[in-house]
């Protein structure tokens, strides 16, 4: 009887441990309850159309991270590539359809994560300082290329963020919850899944156990890259509109929610479902602030706040797998 | 019957008379459950001597030494040392480094990511008036340089050297800057090259020149470092002290016979060997003689019968490896001994394609394979488990399952996707035929006793179901209870489904499972034992891997 009283309560603290963030975006949830405007459904949906292409970032951050590794120019690529799109289909391929051009802002994502991966690993130059110097220059080619914004964009172009399935339901929550169950099978179902953690955990044993270690970090270079183009696509459906600063200064935020999901900065640790409280729980206390009318210019500072609460509960997370596991 | 008491040092310390003892243990013992490491072993070193104790592997050569620097308290024993005599029971590393004890053990203790100086220094740093003596602490670093051939910058973070640099300048740090009395150096010889042992050497009888006071006490596994480097050698086998020699007085024929003890047959080696004592000819402390079941075991029935499935001609690596050939046909154990530094882990490197042959060709199934990465070894058809598996094999934080599986995933895929019911069954199969005791399949390896996390290892290659099993050190870390059903896992089920390449450190193991060993000795084959052969035994099997033939 205690025994099992014991038990159940030990396997409790284990799934509220594994949780954490759950219980976090829970308890966000019942805050916002109280603020008015926020149940209405018109809101919650803004809330998870919002999410989506900051959302796309994380995810790739999170296959990066898994590795050991990390990118900080998500930001610029997602600023980048939808530039890219355009620019290729206004001014040099006009006679294409239009959604051609979301391909070539894909395969921008696609390729600048290749070009992270291949020098990181191939050159063996530390990510940090590969990424930051892609950071630097996707930002100054978006500002090079239209300096001046394009705010006449074609349906075809914009429809990832602004399509209403009945006039109503965003297709870019329907894309952001695809994406998720991609790459929820990806990760937990597939061999290349597994490698990913193993060589996060330990690449020497990845290596001597025949994981093509280096193929697996370009590999999450390359999606991360793919998710970012997606998520500016998104974005700049959303906001109808391709600028040169679009994204800037993401990618604090984009640490902050993989972190946040309980993703370790190490390596080998971190799972799906963290990770999309942690994009949830972003968007909703950006809404929150919102709704309360919290002055903007003190927004940030109480954002800083909130983020530090609540990844340091979410560091219990770790620690409670530790002790508990 | 005089000279028989004093060559064997058990029970009755050998009376040192004209000579100062450096220190000497009196009855210690060391009693971990279930073994005795240590059996009342007393012996006597004498001041300005380098005395070697040599034993195979558990024979309680590093636990003594341990229990001396006061690492663990002795289950009972008493140690004179400076006139004064100091309960082992209540021995600490602090009390043995006042009393100028320093152990320098296989794997030293530094600070990773410190400096040299730093690590070198670490709370005994050279000081002037309050302030550190940069100068005083120069001179101890060039010193310690010099005279040990180690180079290095004092800026440089330790980790960056290797671990025989590192355990020079531990060595080092113990002579000129603790100016200890008693070093005791554990295995530090062992990963030497040649040229650098004749520079320890030479610094060793240097110290001693210096300062008569001092006493080193060397233990090694090479009978060819004791004649080098001793003048006295004790004996150790099954943790007692079986005798002491005085290394002028025998040679490597002798010394392997004491260490093997009675179960080195019938014809002790040396018989008719006019340099040893007559008196080492029995020894007295030994255990009654068991037959070696295995020894007289025929050859498997598949033995010789087989296609070949693994073969190299005339591989060879640098230095470190001459002239390898063998032929490994299906179902059949082959065992590589040998001490560390005879090659012995070159030839399973190259194996597992962590490095390529410089010479000659290794073929697997009649194919090539000088493979290029372990993915290359895997993919033709290998799996390797490493010796160190903490730091090669072990994926931390991932559950049992993962690591279980870790070479599998892409043979489990269908359709792209893992068949989750097989990956599910293969493990949960695994788990039982090998016991591992873990709380559940999504557990994190990292909470695994070590026994188990080895087992979980054993696991991972037998899951890959490969051609060829490549076995480094396969019963290291796991409990006596464990490993016969290891041994037999490995000869009968790996055996049937492809064939084994392993080592071990145990002699009598390699014995149990191989139907064939090739003994390297230097870069070299020097011994090819044949199951089945009376030479297949143990005894020789270790002779062989000491340089002695017969």
């Amino acid at each position: 009887m205690t025994q099992s009283r014991y038990q159940g309560l030990v396997a409790g603290r284990r799934v509220a441990g594994q949780n954490l963030i759950w219980l976090i975006l829970g308890a966000t949830f019942l805050f916002g309850t109280t603020v008015h405007g926020f149940l209405s459904p018109t809101n919650l949906t803004n809330v998870a159309w919002a999410s989506v292409p900051v959302g796309c970032m994380v995810l790739g951050m999170f296959f990066v991270m898994l590795t050991g590794g990390l990118d900080l120019s998500l930001e610029s690529i997602y600023g980048v590539a939808p530039v890219i799109g355009i620019v290729l289909l206004n001014d040099y391929l006009s006679f294409l359809p239009e959604p051609v051009a979301l391909v070539f802002a894909v395969g921008t994502g696609i390729v600048a994560g290749l070009l992270n991966g291949l020098i990181s690993v191939k050159l063996h130059v530390n990510p940090f300082l590969v990424t930051l110097a892609a950071l630097l220059f996707w930002r100054g080619l978006a500002i090079f290329l239209i300096p001046e914004g394009i705010y006449n964009l074609p349906d075809g172009y914009t429809f990832l963020g602004s399509f209403r399935f009945f006039g109503f339901f965003p297709v870019a929550i329907v894309l952001g919850l695809a994406l998720f169950g991609i790459a929820w099978v990806v990760i937990n179902r597939t061999a290349f899944g597994k490698a990913i953690y193993a060589v996060g955990s330990n690449p020497m044993a990845a290596y001597v156990a025949g994981i093509n270690v280096d193929r697996v970090k370009i590999s999450v270079f390359v999606i991360a890259g793919l998710l970012a183009g997606l998520g500016g696509l998104v974005e700049v459906g959303r906001i109808g509109a391709v600028v040169d600063d679009m994204g800037q200064n993401s990618i604090m935020m984009v640490f902050a929610g993989t972190i946040l999901g309980g993703t370790s900065l190490a390596g080998g640790r971190g799972r799906l479902s963290g990770i999309l409280a942690a994009i949830l729980e972003l968007a909703m206390i950006d809404n929150v602030m919102n709704l309360i009318g919290v002055e903007p210019s003190a927004r940030q500072m109480i954002f800083a706040l909130i983020l530090l609460g609540a990844i340091y509960l979410a560091s219990f997370q770790e620690r409670r797998e530790t002790v508990s596991a | 019957m005089t000279a028989l008491s004093q060559a064997v040092g058990a029970g009755d310390p050998a009376p040192d008379v004209g000579s100062v003892f450096s220190y000497q243990t009196v009855d210690l013992t060391r009693a971990f459950p279930g073994v005795l490491a240590v059996d009342r072993v007393s012996i006597s070193i004498r001041q300005g001597e380098i005395h070697g104790i040599i034993g195979k592997n558990g024979a309680g050569k590093t636990v003594l030494m341990s229990t001396i620097a006061g690492i663990y308290p002795a289950t009972s024993g008493k140690l004179q040392i400076s006139g004064d005599t100091i309960d082992l029971v209540h021995h600490t590393p602090a009390r043995a480094r006042e009393l100028g004890i320093a152990l320098i053990p296989q794997e030293p203790l530094f600070a990773n990511h410190l400096s040299v100086f730093e690590n070198l220094f670490m709370g005994r740093m050279p000081q002037r008036r309050g302030l550190v003596d940069f100068s005083a602490a120069q001179r101890i670093l060039s010193q310690i340089s010099e005279r040990l051939g180690v180079k290095f910058d004092s800026d440089q973070a330790i980790n960056t050297l290797r671990i025989e640099d590192q355990q020079m300048l531990a060595l080092g740090r113990a002579l000129y800057l603790d100016r200890a009395i008693v070093l005791l150096l554990d295995e530090i010889t062992a990963s030497l090259p040649r040229d650098r042992k004749r520079v320890l050497d030479h610094t060793l009888q240097r110290a001693i020149a210096e300062r008569p006071e001092i006493s080193i006490t060397l233990i090694t596994h090479h009978i060819d470092e004791v004649i080098e480097f001793c003048d006295r050698v004790t004996v150790m086998r099954d943790g007692r002290a079986v005798s002491t020699i005085d290394v002028l007085q025998t040679n490597k024929e002798t010394l392997a016979a004491w260490i093997v003890g009675a179960e080195g047959g019938a014809k002790p080696a040396v018989a008719g060997d006019p340099a040893a004592p007559a008196t080492v000819l029995v020894a007295p402390t030994a255990p009654a003689t068991v037959p070696i079941a295995a020894s007289t075991l025929t050859p498997t029935a598949a033995y010789g019968s087989g296609s070949v499935v693994l073969s190299a001609t005339s591989v060879g690596l640098g230095t470190s490896l001459a002239d390898l050939s063998f032929e490994l046909r299906r179902g059949e154990v082959l065992g590589i001994a040998g001490l560390d530094g005879s090659g012995k882990d070159e030839v399973f490197s190259m194996l597992a394609g962590l490095q390529r042959p410089d010479r000659g060709s290794i073929a697997l199934s009649g194919r090539r394979a000088n493979f290029d990465s372990p993915a290359d070894a895997r993919r033709a058809g290998i799996a390797y488990l490493p010796k160190k598996r903490d730091q090669y094999a072990i994926l931390t934080g991932r559950p049992v399952d993962e690591n279980a599986l870790a070479m599998v995933y892409p043979a489990l895929t269908r359709f792209g996707l893992i068949d989750g019911k097989r990956a599910h069954n293969l493990v949960a199969d695994g788990v039982k035929t090998l016991r591992i005791k873990t709380p559940g399949y999504r557990t994190a390896i990292d909470t695994l006793s070590g026994g188990n996390r080895q087992k979980t290892m054993i696991l991972r290659v037998l899951c890959a179901a490969p051609l060829v099993y490549l076995l480094n050190e396969p019963t290291r870390g796991v409990d006596i209870a464990t490993k016969p059903d290891l041994l037999r896992e490995i000869r009968s089920r790996l055996a049937e489904q492809g064939c084994v390449v392993v080592t071990s450190e145990s002699e009598e193991e390699l014995v149990e499972i191989c139907d064939r060993v090739l003994v390297l000795y230097r870069g070299a084959v020097i011994g090819d034992l044949v199951r089945g052969t009376p030479e297949f035994n143990s005894a020789q099997l270790y002779r062989l891997t000491q340089g002695v033939r017969q």
